[in-house]
């Protein structure tokens, strides 16, 4: 379980987030949604301990999480690395051997199967459209088999087939595996299927309904 | 040339600095960080015209030099971080600057050698501290290696997976500076941060993944330092500035080879 108590956060003078209180049930589909610059990312950042509230109190229980961050601190493409490497990173924390271990191999390759991703290990990133791109960041996440997994704005950047394919592999990942997923998006139809949505707007997080039509996305 | 002892230390501690620069330099290129090997050099230097200065040890006032710069590019990096390009600047400039007031009070002879290595002259106490700084940086690398390249790909999702991020970083900090401060006097610290970036710029035009990039890197440094060595045994040339003209070399062949073998390979593929 994750519970925000009465959490704010600011940046010099600057408040970003006020007063924030919600909780999240395990294995609930979570979705935030707002504007650009409305604090979503600050918001995961706090729930995942990336940052730390100037007040109030964040909770959460033990359990593996993984992130699936809005972009690398390096350009995909240029970043010469196969897919299967990528995707091996996600249990990088595990891994203080030199060597590779046959079961790591083995949930490298399962995970691989299961985002129909197989065939293209060998490749290299820079050989990889947008959407494929997308599902190596996602594998990469899933890999660790973690309870919690949060993404933020994986369809950024995608056409419209690709970003569609990719919502169905998000709601099926929900609807087979316990996990808790945190999904931020900036289109309310990506969230049909949440069981909770957040709208973050100017430093307030408020719960509403997927169908909200005050919600403005 | 190999009956001479002199020649086979420099190969022995040539060897070394070739598996042990691109090792720990190719995470600062990826990082798009290749400066930080120039400011550290530059400061390397003003660390030894420092020692030379005070009849202290210039491989210890090196050393300090380069572990305290490393310090303040990270400080700055943290403070500053979408200009984090300007911690290196800032070390890089200082470092001339001191270097440049330092040997005002140097024997210029002392100082010169410092500038383009003397890998003939290398002492015993500097051989075991190149033998000791290799095996850091190759421990480290097979038993933090995968953790090292999850930092490089995404510092936050590493942070998140639970990697200190921090430690890690710092760890690769050191093993930077330090790797640089002692090739200060083998290769020489004008020429020592060309190392570190040449040899993975050539490995990148193979258009290989991570693991073969580092490979590939580790053989092109190893082969410039055996023909660069050799070359400068023969044609009486700095052995430093050798070893860095034929990576450079190197790079030109490959750069120039590249369309061809990119053609071969879609021809095989189709």
């Amino acid at each position: 379980m994750i519970q925000l108590k009465n959490v704010s956060l600011s940046f010099q003078s600057e408040r970003v987030l006020s007063n924030v209180s919600l909780s999240i049930d395990d294995g609930q589909f979570i979705g935030i949604i707002g504007q650009n610059g409305a604090g979503k990312t600050t918001l995961i950042r706090l729930i995942l301990g990336i940052l730390k509230p100037t007040s109030g109190q964040v909770i959460r229980t033990k359990g593996n999480v993984s992130y699936v961050s809005q972009t690398t601190s390096l350009s995909d493409s240029s970043f010469p690395s196969s897919v299967e490497e990528i995707v091996s990173l996600g249990l990088a924390a595990k891994k203080r051997s030199p060597f590779f271990s046959r079961v790591c191999k083995t949930r490298v390759e399962e995970t691989l199967k299961a985002m129909g991703i197989f065939d293209l290990r060998k490749k290299l990133l820079g050989e990889l459209s947008g959407g494929q791109l997308q599902k190596v960041k996602i594998a990469k996440a899933l890999v660790s088999s973690p309870s919690v997994i949060v993404l933020d704005e994986p369809e950024a950047g995608m056409d419209e087939k690709s970003h569609g394919k990719l919502i169905e592999t998000i709601e099926s990942l929900h609807a087979k595996s316990k996990m808790t997923v945190i999904f931020v998006s900036h289109h309310k139809h990506d969230l049909a299927k949440a069981d909770r949505v957040f709208s973050v707007n100017n430093g307030k997080v408020l719960s509403v309904e997927g169908d909200d039509e005050n919600v403005p996305f | 040339m190999f009956h001479s002892e002199i020649m086979l230390y420099a190969f022995a501690i040539g060897i070394l600095l070739s598996i042990a620069i691109p090792l720990v330099g190719s995470t600062a290129v990826y990082k798009r960080l290749s400066n930080t090997g120039d400011a550290l050099a530059h400061t390397s230097l003003a660390g030894v015209a420092v020692g030379l200065a005070c009849g202290l040890s210039p491989l210890v006032t090196s050393v300090i030099a380069c572990v305290a710069s490393i310090i303040i590019i990270e400080f700055i990096r943290k403070k500053f971080s979408k200009f984090s390009e300007l911690g290196t600047a800032v070390v890089l400039s200082s470092g001339i600057g001191l270097a440049g007031i330092m040997t005002s009070y140097t024997k210029a002879a002392n100082f010169d050698s410092y500038l383009f290595g003397s890998i003939l002259l290398i002492s015993d106490l500097e051989l075991y501290m190149v033998i000791g700084l290799f095996l850091a940086d190759v421990l480290f690398y097979a038993f933090f290696g995968r953790q090292v390249f999850a930092v490089v790909y995404s510092e936050e999702e590493a942070k998140v997976q639970g990697i200190r991020v921090s430690s890690i970083n710092l760890a690769q900090s050191l093993l930077l500076a330090l790797t640089i401060a002692l090739s200060a006097k083998a290769i020489g610290s004008l020429v020592v941060s060309s190392l570190i970036v040449l040899p993975i710029a050539s490995s990148l035009q193979l258009k290989k993944n991570y693991r073969w990039t580092l490979i590939w890197a580790l053989i092109f440094s190893f082969v410039s330092t055996i023909v660069g060595l050799t070359a400068s045994y023969y044609l009486n040339y700095k052995p430093g500035a050798t070893i860095v003209i034929v990576a450079t070399i190197i790079l030109i062949i490959l750069i120039v080879v590249k369309p061809f073998l990119v053609r071969i390979k879609a021809k095989k593929a189709s």
